[in-house]
């Protein structure tokens, strides 16, 4: 049920279903690719800061990402080579929880939203397991059921904030010349700049309030600004549900799968634990390669990047009109030595990262462990 | 079904192509809106059994949005094609070096069992005028049980051509974020090379060797799901309902303007 009603413009948040959160001292809050718990039959292969790798993490990793280039039948030698990869991975993960990355605003925000994501996918699964096949069903189960329960819900509207709304996509729907009367430069008419101001005109205020949540006024009409014209008409209040509905149902789905329990479950748990995890290792990934590409555009690149392809000439061919090849001049290997040249920039900026974490950490190896684990 | 006009948060308020040396030739952050230049695609590849949708609720990036990619088995009667793909034009023609990078999360439930493909990207290119097989796909990324594969496609024309594939590069977990970067020097002789991140680790590396046609039209780029498998063997494995979520996907000239978090 959708109600459109008076209620003061606030500045609120999206609401959460609750933090996802799990103890630190959790043994296995800090996994990657794999959940087995520590035991006898799954021992500790390496330690940081007193936290256990297990031999299974180990293995997971392996045939995660480097199957390639480790054998199954590694040497003691290989093994430590990838665990110590590993520990590299590892301490990329500590390092972010360790400067506040996972209580960041913008980490938060994006846990939340892969939360929900997570919710409503685990509850598909779910609604799939049940109906069977969907060819068969004619209807998606999930879509179906996702518009069931935006029918039931109570989502009340803002008179107030729907108004603006509609002033937004008439503006936008209107001639360029009218934009004109609104003060805008000639200069700044094209289509960028029109949404630009429009979008400057947005007052901070909330369109929905829905199960505890809200969904600000300012997400909706900057969704709607980048629909290509022809926009839908949110004249109507048919208009504004057909609007709301992507927006809401995932989130009501994800209420749904929460109401069911799925959030509590063991596979979910782990699930989003490892999805932190891995955007947390992607995070430190990001800022080395942010670094990397702050050196690219510094204003000695060409040099840099003549020193590169000069300290590799014989990577750089080109074929000649005969059929051979022969070195290629720098102006014709420029554009593979600056991709190559950022790539071993990027390496050689997480090495160095990750030998500064290893002299801030403490990092221990159970060699006999190692020597004895099967990959 | 086709793709709803759903709707896209507009990335034209902050992203235009970085001009320097590093240079960012097209960035999406799980939108799906049409339309073309830096952020928005120029079309769809999508046939009736499959959808596109903008989910709102995912930020592999923290942007709010990505794309929701879903093909559904429609039974041996239906013997069309099952695409799912947001498609950018300017991809790559021969002789280019490039970056080209994409986020991507398969559905929790994803059924790993059998040996069938799932293509996640593609460039193809339009060979209509050759009198042989028209839309030729070149190096396409796709996984099969839980494997991860590609492959290059080269030779001296359309009409003469062969294809390697290489698989098991990396282990795909269902229901956890992961991320691709592809370099690539696109010849048809000995000095080309293509290469594959997944996860940050490079998973394949092949150098020296003719990896696309010597044909110097334009490679079409898309990023979604294609099951394959279903139209070219005619039934399908295991779930006939495949999700795969999108975000991040980028070109350039450097890792770091195609590493989808980087922006």
């Amino acid at each position: 049920m959708v109600r459109c009603l008076i209620f003061p413009a606030l500045a609120i948040g999206l609401g959460l279903l609750g933090s996802p959160t799990l103890s630190a001292e959790t043994e296995v809050s800090r996994r990657l690719f794999d959940f087995t718990p520590n035991s006898s039959d799954n021992p500790a292969i390496a330690t940081i800061d007193g936290v256990a790798i297990p031999v299974s993490e180990l293995r997971a990793y392996r045939a995660a990402e480097r199957q390639q280039t480790v054998p199954a039948d590694a040497t003691v030698d290989q093994k430590r080579a990838l665990l110590n990869d590993l520990i590299d991975q590892h301490l990329f993960v500590a390092d972010a929880y360790a400067h506040g990355v996972d209580r960041s605003d913008g980490f938060v925000r994006q846990m939340e939203a892969t939360r929900t994501m997570m919710l409503t996918d685990f509850l598909s699964a779910e609604v799939y397991q049940q109906t069977g096949d969907v060819a068969r069903a004619g209807r998606d189960p999930v879509q179906r059921l996702g518009e069931q329960l935006f029918d039931a819900a109570t989502i009340d509207i803002s008179n107030e904030a729907y108004a603006v709304l509609k002033r937004l996509a008439e503006a936008l729907n209107a001639p360029a010349a009218s934009f004109q009367k609104l003060g805008l430069p000639a200069s700044e008419m094209d289509s960028s700049g029109r949404l630009k101001f429009l979008i400057a005109t947005i007052p901070a205020m909330e369109l929905a309030h829905y199960e505890g949540k809200s969904l600000p006024l300012r997400q909706v009409a900057i969704t709607y600004a980048g629909i290509p014209a022809p926009r839908p008409n949110l004249q109507t209040p048919a208009g504004l549900v057909e609007m709301l509905k992507p927006f809401l149902i995932p989130e009501l789905l994800a209420s749904e799968a929460a109401r069911r329990g799925l959030a509590e479950t063991p596979q979910f748990k782990n699930k989003l634990q490892q999805n932190k995890n891995a955007l947390l290792r992607f995070y430190v990934q990001d800022s080395v390669e942010r670094d990397a590409n702050t050196r690219l555009r510094s204003s000695d690149l060409e040099s840099q990047l003549r020193a590169w392809h000069d300290a590799h000439r014989r990577d750089y061919l080109v074929s000649s009109d005969n059929g051979t090849t022969r070195p290629a001049s720098f102006a014709e290997a420029r554009d593979r030595a600056l991709a190559d040249y950022s790539v071993a920039l990027r390496d050689e900026l997480l090495a160095e990262k990750a030998q500064q974490l290893r002299r801030e950490h403490v990092v221990t190896i159970d060699e006999p462990t190692l020597a004895e684990c099967h990959l | 079904m086709k793709t709803p006009w759903c709707f896209a948060l507009v990335a034209l308020l902050s992203a235009s192509a970085s001009v320097s040396h590093a240079t960012a030739y097209f960035h999406n952050t799980g939108t799906t809106a049409n339309g073309g230049g830096f952020s928005n695609w120029d079309g769809s590849n999508l046939d009736s059994p499959c959808s596109i949708t903008e989910s709102t609720s995912v930020a592999y990036g923290g942007s709010g949005t990505s794309i929701k990619c879903q093909a559904n088995y429609a039974g041996s009667s239906y013997t069309g094609r099952y695409h799912a793909m947001k498609t950018h034009n300017n991809g790559y023609h021969l002789g280019e070096t490039g970056f080209y990078g994409f986020a991507f999360y398969l559905q929790s439930a994803w059924d790993f069992s059998g040996s069938q493909q799932y293509q996640l990207f593609q460039f193809i290119a339009n060979y209509s005028d050759t009198g042989c097989d028209d839309w030729q796909p070149s190096t396409m990324v796709w996984i099969q049980g839980n494997q991860l594969a590609t492959r290059r496609n080269y030779g001296s024309s359309a009409c003469s051509r062969s294809t390697q594939s290489w698989t098991n590069l990396a282990s795909v977990t269902a229901g956890v974020w992961h991320r691709i970067v592809i370099q690539a020097h696109w010849t048809n002789d000995s000095t080309g090379y293509l290469k594959l991140w997944f996860d940050g680790t490079k998973v394949l590396e092949k150098l020296n060797q003719a990896v696309t046609i010597n044909d110097g039209r334009e490679y079409r780029m898309d990023v979604g799901i294609y099951a394959n498998s279903w139209h070219d063997q005619g039934y399908c494995t295991g779930s006939t309902n495949r999700q795969i979520w999108f975000d991040k996907v980028g070109v350039g000239s450097t890792f770091a303007d195609a590493d989808p978090a980087q922006w």
